[in-house]
């Protein structure tokens, strides 16, 4: 069946039943569709339109590729872009960076632009940037309290009140730094912090990283916890990668089993 | 102020004044806004909904608004208050809906209000009877930039403020204005209007419906996008499209009165007739005659009615302003022979 407004194939049946007369089905392809729904701000009708949108760019893309996209969780939220693309709602302001890419083509479809013109309100503080950078800055502050670390905590006060006020912004390393050191926190058995870059340094393997009740026995005798007693396969970046937790060995290192003791 | 207290007001988007007011009912303006430090709603946990109505509530208190305005805790209200805040656009469907904590911050005259935790966790809505949206830019600007002061919006300069949906990024700005067509409808020239909006990049929908049902020939049109225009640029689009449907609507009541004058008298009348004498009627059946008796006063045809009056009916009918009126809960059936008992005293 052809489309009511053009030539093309009709994919959409739509009945209407917005006709004071009566129900009437509407026949449209995919363009004269999103026309179609682009009506109102009902929740429904926005919804739709997410969707609607949403399955297109699923059109678009390899099923290979969109599976790949759906995966993309954002690190604020939790949310995954597939939820987004069934509720039509996403999850936090962090989303539009972590998303970007997919979010694109959707907004060039819905609004014909990508680029906001308007009103900028007097305080800028409130990009989704800069809340994430502060997110990871406080876990790390509140780890390094929690070591009793405390001139460290006192410099990552510095960075937060520096990061709060504008006056400074972390780089992309920095923030990949506290990311790792966030997921190695979220492990149940977390062992060491180290820099998959370096090679691992003493300084590393201090007492503070080392919790007894995370302590497999068989790698380390609880009574001495220093490096020594570690091997370097204990120190595989494999181990300290929380997805592929399936293919470890042994207790003592698996990011998401609950520990051994 | 108490919600019963607006019972007997019809509120300033049915007051039937300003421009163009015999074809436009109200013009209204929304503003989606999000504060920076939580989450988008719909990953908020009880308690960070609870924390955003604090801060909210907070600002609001210290702000400029807060001796003028009333915040009201949305959870805490009964049905029939939501309900009756709904009908007056006080609130929006999915506000009353919602679950957990949510509030709406109510100007006494019904000429701003705010909801929080709605979709985003702020919808700043000004409203005004006719069509006037130049005023209304102006004061929910003010109003927006009242609450700035204290708050903390999720923005960025690529795409402007942030929503939860992404048809509202940008200005996150919604321009509407309801008219009332009921000449294009009898003359069949509705769609075509339409469907020459749906070009220019309009969005039009029915009133008062569930869902977006139309009822009583009332439509709202409103701007579709809202990133990569200003707001100016947004409100000035519908500013240029809903003065050429006034004058359509007003040729088609021309052409009614000219050529059908016979049909138009006999559909008003009728219509008049049947509000005036009905043991029973529903609300859309209220609203689709009192839609005839508007256009009825509108022309001429009707004598000893006005438009605020009819306004006032329009208001009072609907189910549960009618229970609100009648101080008790009216089942379905009631409530329909109330409406018709109320029509029988005030269509007079």
């Amino acid at each position: 069946m052809k489309c009511q407004h053009c030539e093309k194939n009709a994919i959409f049946h739509i009945t209407e039943l917005t006709d004071p007369s009566g129900p009437t089905i509407i026949h449209l392809c995919e363009d004269h569709a999103r026309v179609f729904f682009q009506t109102g701000e009902s929740l429904e009708t926005a919804t739709a339109l997410s969707s609607l949108l949403a399955k297109q760019l699923q059109l678009e893309k390899a099923a290979s590729d969109m599976a790949e996209t759906d995966k993309k969780t954002c690190p604020m939220c939790g949310i995954k872009f597939s939820e987004f693309r069934k509720g039509g709602r996403l999850g936090c302001a962090y989303d539009y960076v972590v998303f970007e890419e997919d979010l694109e083509p959707l907004l060039i479809n819905i609004h014909g632009a990508q680029k906001h013109v308007g009103k900028v309100p007097k305080n800028l503080g409130g990009t989704p940037k800069r809340h994430f950078q502060l997110k990871r800055l406080r876990s790390a502050l509140q780890r390094a309290v929690e070591a009793e670390n405390y001139e460290e905590a006192g410099e990552l006060r510095d960075k937060i009140k520096a990061v709060e006020s504008g006056a400074m912004e972390l780089d992309d390393h920095e923030m990949e730094l506290l990311e790792l050191e966030d997921e190695f926190q979220s492990l149940p058995d977390d062992l060491l912090e180290i820099d998959d870059e370096d090679p691992v340094d003493e300084d590393d393997l201090d007492e503070d990283d080392l919790d007894e009740e995370d302590l497999d026995g068989e790698d380390l005798d609880g009574d001495d916890l220093d490096g020594d007693d570690l091997e370097e396969d204990d120190l595989e970046e494999d181990d300290l990668d929380g997805e592929d937790d399936d293919e470890q060995e042994g207790g003592g290192h698996r990011p998401d089993a609950p520990s051994d003791k | 102020m108490k919600i019963d207290d607006l019972t007997q007001r019809t509120g300033e988007w049915l007051r039937g004044d300003g421009p163009e007011s015999d074809i436009v009912i109200s013009s209204r303006i929304r503003l989606a806004r999000n504060l920076s430090d939580f989450p988008f709603i719909r990953k908020c946990s009880p308690k960070q909904r609870a924390q955003i109505a604090v801060s909210v509530q907070q600002a609001f208190e210290r702000s400029e608004i807060g001796a003028q305005a009333e915040y009201i805790d949305v959870s805490k209200l009964g049905d029939l208050d939501r309900q009756f805040l709904m009908e007056r656009q006080l609130i929006s469907h999915e506000l009353s809906d919602a679950e957990g904590t949510r509030a709406v911050i109510l100007d006494p005259n019904e000429r701003f209000s705010i909801m929080v935790n709605e979709e985003d966790h702020l919808r700043l809505q000004v409203m005004q009877s006719g069509f006037d949206l130049e005023h209304g830019w102006s004061r929910i600007n003010a109003l927006d930039d009242t609450l700035e002061a204290h708050l903390q919006f999720a923005f960025t300069s690529k795409y402007g403020y942030l929503t939860a949906c992404p048809t509202n990024v940008g200005t996150g700005l919604r321009v509407s204005v309801m008219l009332h067509l009921p000449a294009l409808v009898a003359t069949k020239q509705i769609e075509r209007v339409f469907r020459a909006l749906g070009k220019i990049n309009v969005a039009v929908r029915g009133l008062f419906g569930e869902g977006s049902q139309f009822m009583g020939d009332f439509y709202q049109v409103s701007n579709q996008t809202t990133l990569g225009k200003s707001e100016e640029e947004l409100i000035q689009r519908v500013h240029e499209v809903v003065p050429q449907l006034i004058d359509y609507e007003r040729k088609a009541r021309e052409f009614l009165l000219n050529e059908d004058r016979a049909d138009l008298n006999d559909l008003v009348s009728r219509a008049r007739g049947i509000l005036r004498t009905a043991k029973k009627i529903s609300s859309e059946e209220t609203m689709h005659y009192l839609s005839k008796v508007r256009l009825g006063i509108n022309l001429g045809l009707i004598e000893g009615l006005n438009i605020p009056t009819l306004n006032k009916m329009f208001i009072h009918t609907q189910p549960a302003h009618l229970q609100k009126l009648r101080g008790r809960k009216l089942s379905g059936s009631d409530r329909n022979t109330e409406r018709a008992n109320y029509l029988q005293q005030h269509m007079n």
